[in-house]
C-alpha cells in the first residue's frame, strides 16, 4: 500500500465510525482535541521533523483536508512551530516540546498580528526586556487563533528599538499558564470562535524558550511564512464542498466544474513542488506566495461553483462561505503576496 | 548532444527560419523529430519530458515548429471542424499552417495524450517567455520618474503573468508524471490555455502601445498564445473532466507517487 492508502484507509475508517464529521476549513476550524490525539497516537503529527519530510506530511495533509477532518488543534504545531523549534531551537526546548507536539498534547497558537501590526508585521510592538535568566515580555497580540485553548504561545517581540524595524526583533515560546498572561476571544462573524487577543503582561520567558537568535528574528519569521503559505490548506480550504459539487454536478455543470479538476490538478502539482522544496532544505518564499495566491482564489471559486449547481446542500455552501473572507487574508493578504510574487518575478529574469 | 544543448541550438536555428515552411524542415533537417524515438529505432532516445522541454525552449522564444505534431500527428476535432496542425490550407493568428478536413476522425488514444501534453508545453513556454519579459519590462520601463514596477498596480499584474505561467507549468509537470493517462493530459493543456490567455492580456497592458508593434517582438509571443489555446480551447475540454466524480478526479495529480 502507498503512504496515500495508508492514510486514506485510516481517514476514510474513522470518518465512518463517526470520530468526525467533514467540514469546509477544517483546518481552521475543526478543532478537535481528541482527534488531535489521535492522530499524534498514529504517529502522525511531526512528520517533518521525525525523518519522514515535507513530501511525506503533504500527502498526508492532503487527504486530511479532503476529508474535511478536523485537525486545527495541533495544525499550527505541527506545520511551522514544530519544525522551527527542532531547527532553531535549544536542547531543552526541544525535549520539553516536541513529544508533547508529537502526541497532540501541545496546542500552538501564533502570536504574530497587533492592533497596529498587520500586514506590515515588522511594526510589532509588544516588547521583550532582559531580566535574570530570561526575557519580561509585555504587549498585546491579536487574531491568535485558539489562543484560550492553547497550551502555548508562539511570539514575536522587539527586543530593541534602536535599529531599522527590520532588526531587534525575536522569537519566543511562551507556556500560555505562565502567569501575566490573558487570552479572551473575539466573536466572529459567526458568533465566538478561534479569534482571539492575547494580553501579554511581563511574562517571564526564560533564555531557553527563546527561537534561534536574538535579533534575527525577522529573518527567522519570513523563512517560517513559507511554510505558513505553501501548504495545501491554502487551496483545499473548501474541498469537502467541491467534492459535494461534484456529486450534484449534471452534464450541463460540467465545463465549471471540469475548470475547477483542471485547476486543482495543478495547484495541487504545485504544492508538492513547494514540499520537495522544503525538503531539500530550503525555505521557497517566492513559490509559497505563488501558491497561496492562486490557492486562495480557487477556494473562493469553488463557492461560486457550488452556488450554480443545484442539489449541493445550503448549510455547506453557508459554512464555507462565512469562512471565506478569511481565505485571502490570513497568512498575509493577496495584494501583499502580489508584491512577493512580483519581487520573485523580476528577480528571477535580472 | 546534451538536452541543453539541443534546446538552446532549436532556439538559435529555428530563430532563423524565414516563414513557418522554414521552420518546418528546419525541424526535420535537424533531426529532433527523433529526439523522443527510442535509440533501438535510431532515434536519440530522449523521454517525453525531454521533448516537452524542447518545445517550451522553442516557444518561449516566440519561435514556432512542428516538433508536438511530428512525435504525436493527430487530427482534432475544434469548434465543429476537423483539424489537422501544421497541415496545408489555412493559417491561424501567429501564422502557423493548419489544415481543414472536409471529413475524417479526429485522433484518440497514447497519440493524442502525447500530443496534449507536447502542446500544453507549448504553451507554457510562451507563458513563461511573455510572462518574463513583462517583469523584465516593468522592472526597467520609467514613468513618473521610476520604474513602473514599483506601482503597486503594475506589480500586481506582473505577479499575475507570473503566477500564471507558474500554474500551467506544474499541470505539465502533473500530466508528464502520468504521461498514460489522458484526463490528466486534458488537464494540463486546459490550465495552460486558460493561463495563455490571461499571461497574453497582462503583457500586453505592462508593455503599453510599444507592446503592439511588430519591432518589439512581443506580438510574436502573444499571437501564438492566442492561437495555440483555441487548438481547442478551454470550453472543448474543461466539460470532459466534469463528471469523473471526485474519486477519479482526485488521482489526477497522483500519477508519480
Ligand atoms: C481567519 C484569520 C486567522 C488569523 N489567525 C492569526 C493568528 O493565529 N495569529 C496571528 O498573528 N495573526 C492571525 N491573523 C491575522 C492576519 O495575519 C492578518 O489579518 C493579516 O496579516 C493582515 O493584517 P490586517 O488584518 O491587520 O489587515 P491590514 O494589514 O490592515 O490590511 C487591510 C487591507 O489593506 C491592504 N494592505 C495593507 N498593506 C498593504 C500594502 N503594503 N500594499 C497593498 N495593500 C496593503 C491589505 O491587503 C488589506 O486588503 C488571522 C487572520 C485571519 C483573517
Amino acid at each position: 500500500m502507498t503512504w496515500r492508502e495508508q492514510v486514506r484507509e485510516q481517514v476514510d475508517a474513522w470518518r465512518r465510525d463517526g470520530v468526525f464529521t467533514p467540514r469546509s476549513d477544517s483546518w481552521l476550524t475543526g478543532y478537535d482535541e481528541d482527534f488531535s490525539r489521535r492522530l499524534g497516537a498514529r504517529g502522525w503529527i511531526g512528520l517533518t521533523w521525525r525523518g519522514r519530510g515535507f513530501l511525506d506530511r503533504f500527502v498526508l495533509t492532503e487527504e486530511l483536508l479532503r476529508a474535511g477532518a478536523p485537525v486545527a488543534a495541533h495544525w499550527i504545531a505541527d506545520r511551522q512551530i514544530g519544525p522551527a523549534v527542532a531547527r532553531l531551537g535549544s536542547a531543552k526546548l526541544k525535549a520539553g516540546l516536541l513529544p508533547g507536539i508529537e502526541a497532540g498534547e501541545v496546542r500552538f497558537c501564533l502570536g504574530m498580528s497587533e492592533p497596529d501590526a498587520g500586514s506590515d508585521l515588522a511594526s510589532v510592538r509588544t516588547r521583550a526586556r532582559r531580566t535574570d535568566g530570561g526575557w519580561l515580555l509585555e504587549g498585546q497580540k491579536v487574531w491568535s487563533s485558539h489562543a484560550h485553548r492553547a497550551t502555548h504561545a508562539y511570539v514575536l517581540a522587539r527586543t530593541s528599538t534602536e535599529e531599522h524595524k527590520h532588526q531587534g526583533l525575536t522569537e519566543f515560546v511562551l507556556d500560555m499558564t505562565s502567569p501575566g498572561v490573558t487570552a479572551r476571544q473575539i466573536p466572529d462573524l459567526r458568533g465566538p470562535g478561534h479569534f482571539c487577543e492575547v494580553f501579554l503582561d511581563d511574562v517571564f520567558v526564560p533564555d531557553w524558550a527563546v527561537l534561534g537568535t536574538v535579533g534575527d528574528g525577522w529573518r527567522q519569521v519570513t523563512g517560517q511564512l513559507a511554510f505558513e503559505r505553501g501548504g495545501p490548506e491554502r487551496v483545499l480550504s473548501t474541498y469537502p464542498l467541491l467534492a459535494l459539487t461534484m456529486a450534484a454536478a449534471g452534464p450541463a455543470d460540467a465545463g465549471r466544474v471540469g475548470e475547477l479538476v483542471a485547476r486543482l490538478t495543478a495547484l495541487r502539482r504545485l504544492g508538492k513542488q513547494v514540499a520537495a522544496r522544503m525538503d531539500g532544505g530550503e525555505a521557497p518564499i517566492g513559490p509559497a506566495a505563488t501558491l497561496k495566491m492562486l490557492g486562495n482564489r480557487f477556494e473562493v471559486d469553488v463557492i461560486e461553483a457550488a452556488r450554480a449547481v443545484p442539489g449541493v446542500p445550503r448549510a455547506a455552501i453557508d459554512e464555507a462561505l462565512l469562512a471565506s473572507p478569511g481565505f485571502s487574508l490570513r497568512g498575509g493578504t493577496t495584494e501583499v503576496l502580489g508584491v512577493v510574487i512580483a519581487r520573485e518575478a523580476m528577480g528571477a529574469v535580472a | 548532444m546534451s538536452l541543453p544543448d539541443v534546446e538552446e541550438a532549436a532556439v538559435k536555428v529555428l530563430g532563423a527560419a524565414v516563414d513557418m515552411r522554414d521552420a518546418a524542415r528546419i525541424t526535420l533537417d535537424q533531426g529532433w523529430h527523433l529526439l523522443g524515438v527510442p535509440e533501438s529505432e535510431g532515434g536519440m532516445g530522449g523521454t517525453l519530458a525531454d521533448v516537452a522541454g524542447v518545445v517550451r525552449a522553442i516557444s518561449a522564444a516566440g519561435l514556432s515548429s512542428p516538433l508536438p505534431e511530428l512525435h504525436a500527428p493527430v487530427v482534432l476535432a475544434v469548434a465543429n471542424r476537423v483539424v489537422v496542425p501544421w497541415g496545408d490550407g489555412e493559417e491561424n493568428i501567429a501564422g502557423e499552417p493548419y489544415a481543414v478536413l472536409a471529413s475524417g476522425s479526429p485522433s484518440t488514444g497514447a497519440t493524442l495524450t502525447r500530443w496534449r501534453i507536447l502542446h500544453a508545453a507549448r504553451l507554457v513556454g510562451g507563458c513563461q517567455g511573455a510572462a518574463s519579459r513583462t517583469a523584465a519590462y516593468a522592472a526597467t520601463r520609467a514613468q513618473f520618474g521610476r520604474p513602473i514596477a514599483r506601482f503597486q498596480a503594475v506589480s500586481a499584474l506582473v505577479a499575475e503573468a507570473h503566477a500564471q505561467s507558474v500554474l500551467a507549468a506544474a499541470g505539465l509537470e502533473a500530466a508528464l508524471a502520468d504521461p498514460g493517462n489522458d484526463f490528466v493530459a486534458i488537464a494540463a493543456l486546459a490550465t495552460a490555455s486558460r493561463a495563455g490567455g490571461v499571461v497574453a492580456r497582462v503583457a500586453h497592458q505592462v508593455h503599453g502601445a510599444i507592446g503592439i508593434t511588430r519591432e518589439l517582438g512581443l506580438e510574436r509571443l502573444t499571437r501564438r498564445l492566442w492561437a495555440w489555446r483555441d487548438l481547442p480551447g478551454e470550453a472543448e475540454l474543461e466539460p470532459l473532466l466534469g463528471l469523473l466524480g471526485e474519486q477519479r478526479a482526485w488521482t489526477l495529480g497522483a500519477g508519480d507517487e
